[in-house]
């Protein structure tokens, strides 16, 4: 079992960011946009428990493990992420 | 059916301090007889410790049996984390998981593909900065067969 990000909150945290989620063979691509871009994406691992790891989900979204736990538990929000990426660069300013 | 460790029957398992007690006296008595054996079995021992939470470099050569040829070699970069493996296709930006890094990096594969195909006919005005770069960076790895 995992004490960091499971696959469960690998899910909530796509329903959070409002990913759009593409079916594949060993993982579902969760791609998420902002004004109209892709601007970060991530693989769930299909058939993989619900508490099995997703450690690699932080860097994929460019924020640190505690951000991204505070992402599928609910303090940060989606446009709290969004104003991050914008510090880090990883989006445009509109 | 669980599988537990092999023990010759008669043989009480020792408590982990008592192997240890016995491990330091072993290794008093080998300084002593010979310190040369010593000092090796001390820099074994760390090898060992260290080993197991270090990252391990996979070069790829194939995508094989997927329809992608490899343009050059890449590595992938498996470490442990947490109680699973994380494989990284750090050109990318790429990662994904497994139980064993056997998995680790078939699923990173997996998911390096996935993207490519997703990727390879969106236009670069449709993606952000960190997408782009990742496109990119796959179109110099690796291309359709």
């Amino acid at each position: 079992m995992s004490s960091g990000i499971t696959k469960e909150h690998a899910e909530k945290i796509a329903a959070k960011l409002e990913a759009v989620v593409e079916k594949g063979d060993k993982h579902d691509l969760a791609k998420i946009y902002h004004d109209g871009k892709r601007i970060a994406q991530y693989g769930i691992r299909r058939g993989s428990k619900k508490d099995s790891s997703h450690a690699y989900i932080s860097s994929q979204i460019f924020v640190s493990k505690r951000d991204c736990l505070n992402l599928a538990k609910c303090p940060l929000s989606r446009d709290g992420w969004i104003e991050i990426l914008k510090e880090k660069g990883k989006i445009e300013e509109e | 059916m669980a599988i537990g460790p092999i023990r010759k029957p008669g043989i009480k398992k020792s408590a982990p301090k008592t192997v240890a007690r016995r491990k330091a006296a072993l290794k008093k008595l080998l300084s002593k007889s010979h310190p040369a054996f010593a000092g090796r079995l001390t820099r074994l021992e760390k090898l060992c410790e260290n080993s197991s939470s270090a990252s391990v470099c996979v070069p790829i050569s194939t995508l094989a049996p997927e329809p992608f040829d490899v343009i050059k070699n890449f590595y992938v970069v498996v470490q442990s984390e947490e109680d699973c493996y994380v494989a990284t296709l750090f050109d990318a930006n790429i990662s994904s998981s497994g139980d064993s890094q056997e998995e680790a990096v078939a699923n990173v594969i997996d998911l390096t593909v996935m993207i490519f195909r997703s990727l390879e006919n969106e236009d670069d005005s449709k993606l952000g900065p960190a997408i782009v770069r990742q496109k990119h960076a796959l179109q110099s790895l690796i291309r359709r067969s």
